[in-house]
């Protein structure tokens, strides 16, 4: 079925799930646990994506079959885990509670909804983004969010990742890419960086901080992190709020995990890692060919996940919120449609690197 | 080894690997590493990684996905390593965007 058959049908299904869980809840199995997505299976055919633990979620995946026929992707998975960037696993059952058809009430306040729930019930998505669009990401804007354009004078333009800061450090720095705040490597330190970048009409007068720090990028051996910071001017209001909210925790990527970002070519997109530890990636820079090791790919979910301008976006899991990445290449070939993959670095390696954390709201 | 008959696009569908089971996570890094080694410095490849492999219902399975510049112009790559699966995927040329 094509991407709006598969949009339709899964909130079909998702109707479906309220019921069928609510009614779980009231006998002796306990609740089950369910996800519920749309499967790209390539060359324009889409379909339903159902993993669920064998219990009340079994139901709702047969009614996936129902609906989708051989579109449907359905697994028994048993429990989701989810990585956390402690280094070790931690085990997370879905709770169907996230799930709560009273909680989907557009009456609900926001801050009582679980991301699941969010999402379910009309917070930004790529088809709705609001101020997350590209053209709004590509102005001047104050307060600083993620998203925006921005780069150092000499760069046509990239994307503010987020706001991180250092222990015993009062200044708020900006995160995004070395080729996007120090000119991959040839900006001085102290340069000015400018919101919008210069290729967004971006001026002298538009300069929201300094490079600050750039991890360098090595010619003769692999690198892992693209990425640099920018000392805010004091006077720079920031808002480090997501399309999800806060933004403040990490998570190791693996194969398969729902991902978003913000971005200022392209806006509000979502995708799925497909790749991960990805060694001996050749990436070109306009001073050469830089190696990166350890680095996670991402496919978009409906066409690219990303596109030139988009370097230094933060790429997150939104029903968890946890960061997993630093969006910093592309390439040509792959992916949905043929559009083309994103590489990110590994987020614990970018903040390890620079010595920062997030920045909470 | 057995050579690799196709090569996919990435990022599209997982492969049913041809009947190859996946491995643990430990071992598919551990054949990445090796693979990534003998394939260091061969243009026509462009990233070694690890990916999930999925045969079934089992998703604690991984293997190792190659991907390459070109469809047409892709060395040879083992079907398998220490017996974890690999397949082979076109990504193209990547630019820092």
């Amino acid at each position: 079925m094509d991407i709006q058959a598969a949009r339709e049908t899964k909130q079909e299904l998702l109707r479906t799930a309220a019921t069928a869980l609510s009614a779980a809840r009231t006998g002796d199995a306990g609740p089950g646990g369910l996800l519920v997505g749309v499967r790209v299976y390539g060359g324009g055919r889409y379909g339903l994506a159902v993993r669920h633990d064998g219990t009340a979620g079994a139901e709702v995946a047969a009614r996936a079959l129902e609906l989708a026929g051989e579109d449907a992707d359905v697994l028994d998975v048993g429990v989701v885990r989810a990585l956390v960037g402690d280094g070790g696993p931690s085990t997370q059952r879905l709770d169907p509670q996230r799930l709560d058809p009273q909680r989907l009430d557009p009456g609900t306040p926001p801050a009582d909804r679980s991301p699941v729930e969010r999402d379910l019930a009309g917070a930004p998505t790529p088809a709705r983004p609001g101020r997350w669009a590209a053209e709004v990401l590509q102005r001047r804007e104050r307060p600083l969010r993620p998203g925006l354009s921005v780069a150092q004078r000499a760069v046509t333009a990239g994307t503010v990742g987020g706001f991180v800061a250092r222990p015993g450090d009062p200044t708020r720095y900006l995160l995004s890419n070395n080729h996007v705040l120090a000119d991959s490597d040839r900006a001085a330190t102290g340069s000015a960086v400018l919101q919008p970048g210069s290729a967004d009409g971006g001026t002298a007068a538009d300069a929201v901080g300094r490079l600050s720090v750039a991890v360098p990028l090595q010619l003769a051996s692999p690198n892992v992190v693209d990425a640099a910071l920018a000392a805010l001017d004091d006077d720079v209001e920031i808002d480090p709020t997501y399309p999800v909210g806060a933004v403040t925790t990490t998570t190791a990527a693996d194969d398969g995990l729902l991902v978003e970002k913000v971005g200022r070519t392209t806006g509000l997109t979502r995708g799925a890692v497909t790749a991960i530890e990805l060694d001996g990636v050749a990436v070109s820079y306009p001073s050469g060919v830089v190696t990166f090791d350890d680095q996670v790919e991402v496919t978009g979910a409906d066409g690219a996940f990303s596109a030139g301008g988009d370097s230094g976006s933060l790429v997150y899991d939104p029903v968890t919120r946890a960061a997993v990445g630093l969006l910093f290449a592309g390439s040509e070939r792959g992916g949905t449609g043929g559009a083309g993959l994103t590489f990110c670095n590994p987020v614990d390696a970018v903040l390890e690197a620079l010595g920062v954390h997030l920045l909470a709201p | 080894m057995a050579r690799r008959r196709a090569v996919h696009t990435a990022g599209m569908s997982q492969p049913s690997g041809d009947g190859l089971p996946g491995a643990s996570r430990d071992a598919a890094r551990a054949a990445k590493s090796r693979l990534a080694s003998s394939l260091a410095g061969d243009r026509r490849v462009n990233g070694v990684g690890v990916v999930r492999w999925a045969v079934g219902t089992s998703v604690a399975a991984y293997g190792v996905r190659v991907g390459v510049v070109a469809e047409d112009d892709a060395p040879e790559v083992p079907a398998e390593v220490d017996g974890v699966p690999v397949r082979v995927d076109v990504v193209g040329r990547i630019t820092a965007s």
